[in-house]
């Protein structure tokens, strides 16, 4: 079931780059693409579950701080080892300014 | 056939990167060692801090690629024949190959000194390797560790975590000579020493002391004995040349290959430890040793085998980590370089330094608790990598973003 909750203001992002949130112990990560589209995907890399949040944001994809793994965090799609399992990504809308993400499918952990 | 001497991390990506590139044709990569292709870096960290830890994460677990890359295991390729252009594997037979990846990597450097030969003496390259140190490490055992490079000083922090303790000895003045600049160095050494790691540099060691039949201590240049139930050593690698040597390849540091990995054969390439390459914009070949540096030469060397790929001009990235520190390294090295510090071990992002030459960044080194130190080493690099101007002024004030600074000369430059 869809679970709207508001993640940040449209702000709190600067194009290319990516935020973290945290809901209910699960953490996320927010993006702005350089045409100002917002994605969502799960916090963590699918490597060794490092915070993507401190990663750098190239055009479409989120490279893992610690290793380097890259992702294409519009689709989750895993670039090749060491990122090899793909992300989990999360639908997100933005309305008045505000990002909303919608965390239904959100598994715990 | 194209035929892949070499089942590391320049190898296993060729063969995933040519597939995916649409060679569809026969694909053998041929592997010395017997476990198929996985993750070496974990070898000197995880694997050995942890001993539940039962394998290295295997590389080869994505969907398979298609068509299915034939893997010979525990098959080294022992000769190549260009004019032929032959291989004959240690199982002894001759394969016709179309064109060639030398992948083999690289050797331990062993250390020849009294003693060398002594039971309990550790290399660390491979998975049997870091099987049988592991079985060294447990509390209360002693842990001498020659040499104070990336991989000795993981190690140290490994053996740490076993509850052994460790002495590391380094010949140099500073511990990770070849990577950080004397600053960083220092703070490096300040964090295994209050980590409970004793180092000691500028200090060589003369003889392995055996007590029974295996080692029992590390002599030193200073006289003193650094006593040891096990050593560990780490100081240095050479590049597996000994295929191309004999099939009459230009060899110098590794095999040498042009700026898009091709040797002086032009149906064998290299890519990895292994190669030394024309780097495009250094204008000299380099060879690395760093594991995303063979990765990507290994993609990079695949599209030149089937005529395509630029010209190599990426800038060397590397991690280690140490302890509850997390270090990164980008560039070409501070030899000559003026340093910029930005930030410092405290804060989120680290401590960074910074090589400029000539008014642009040729390296980049920092180390945060935690992954903060990513986001600058990774923006130096693309500097680096894009040769930008940069201004000393801005990179020493603490109050702009590295991120946001460097993005904004990225793309001045880009506009220009």
């Amino acid at each position: 079931m869809p679970h709207w909750i508001a993640a940040c203001a449209v702000d709190d992002v600067d194009p290319e780059d990516v935020v973290p949130f945290h809901h209910e112990g699960v953490d996320y990560a927010i993006y702005r693409s350089p045409d100002g589209d917002f994605f969502a995907t799960a916090g963590h890399c699918t490597h060794e579950r490092t915070l993507l949040c401190d990663g750098l944001v190239m055009d479409h994809i989120i490279e893992c701080p610690k290793h380097n793994g890259r992702f294409d965090y519009r689709t989750g799609q895993a670039h090749g080892a060491p990122a090899i399992v793909d992300l989990q990504i999360f639908p997100v809308n933005v309305e008045d300014g505000t990002v909303y993400l919608d965390v239904g499918a959100a598994s715990v952990g | 056939m194209i035929a892949i001497v070499g089942g590391g991390a320049a190898g296993w990506s060729a063969a995933e990167a040519l597939r995916e590139l649409g060679y569809d044709g026969e694909l053998r990569l041929f592997g010395a060692e017997a476990a198929a292709p996985y993750e070496r870096p974990a070898l000197s960290k995880q694997f050995l801090a942890d001993p539940a830890f039962e394998h290295p994460p295997a590389l080869d677990v994505r969907p398979a690629p298609e068509p299915e890359v034939a893997l010979e295991l525990d098959t080294a390729v022992v000769a190549i024949d260009p004019r032929e252009r032959t291989i004959r594997t240690s199982a002894g037979r001759i394969l016709h190959y179309e064109r060639l990846l030398l992948a083999t990597g690289a050797a331990c450097r062993r250390l020849r000194i009294p003693g060398s030969e002594l039971a309990g003496i550790h290399y660390l390259r491979d998975v049997d390797d870091a099987r049988a140190l592991r079985e060294e490490l447990g509390p209360g055992r002693r842990i001498a560790i020659v040499g104070g490079g990336v991989i000795g000083l993981e190690v140290a922090a490994s053996a740490l975590a076993r509850g052994c303790e460790v002495t590391v000895v380094e010949a140099g003045p500073q511990v990770m000579g070849r990577i950080a600049p004397l600053e960083l160095a220092t703070a490096i050494e300040r964090l295994h020493r209050a980590r409970g790691v004793a180092i000691r540099t500028s200090t060589r060691p003369l003889g392995l002391e055996a007590a029974g039949s295996r080692v029992g201590g590390v002599a030193l240049d200073d006289g003193e004995v650094v006593p040891a139930d096990a050593v560990i050593v780490g100081i240095g690698v050479e590049p597996r040349t000994e295929l191309a040597v004999g099939a009459g390849l230009a060899v110098g540091d590794g095999v040498l290959v042009d700026e898009r990995f091709r040797s002086s054969d032009e149906r064998i390439f290299a890519a990895g430890d292994v190669a030394c390459v024309l780097h495009a914009q250094q204008r000299r070949h380099v060879r690395s040793e760093q594991w995303r540096v063979a990765q990507e030469q290994g993609r990079r060397a695949a599209a030149a085998m089937l005529g395509a790929g630029e010209p190599y001009r990426d800038a060397p990235w590397m991690w280690s980590d140490q302890h509850d520190a997390h270090i990164q390294m980008s560039g070409f090295g501070f030899d000559g370089a003026q340093l910029v510090c930005r930030g410092d071990l405290a804060a989120r992002e680290g401590i960074a330094y910074l090589g400029l030459r000539d008014g642009r960044l040729v390296a980049v080194c920092g180390m945060s608790l935690g992954t903060g130190i990513a986001r600058t080493v990774r923006s130096a690099g693309m500097l680096i990598e894009q040769e930008t101007p940069v201004d000393v002024e801005a990179l020493r004030d603490p109050g702009r973003d590295f991120r946001r600074l460097a993005r904004e000369l990225l793309e001045r430059r880009g506009g220009a």
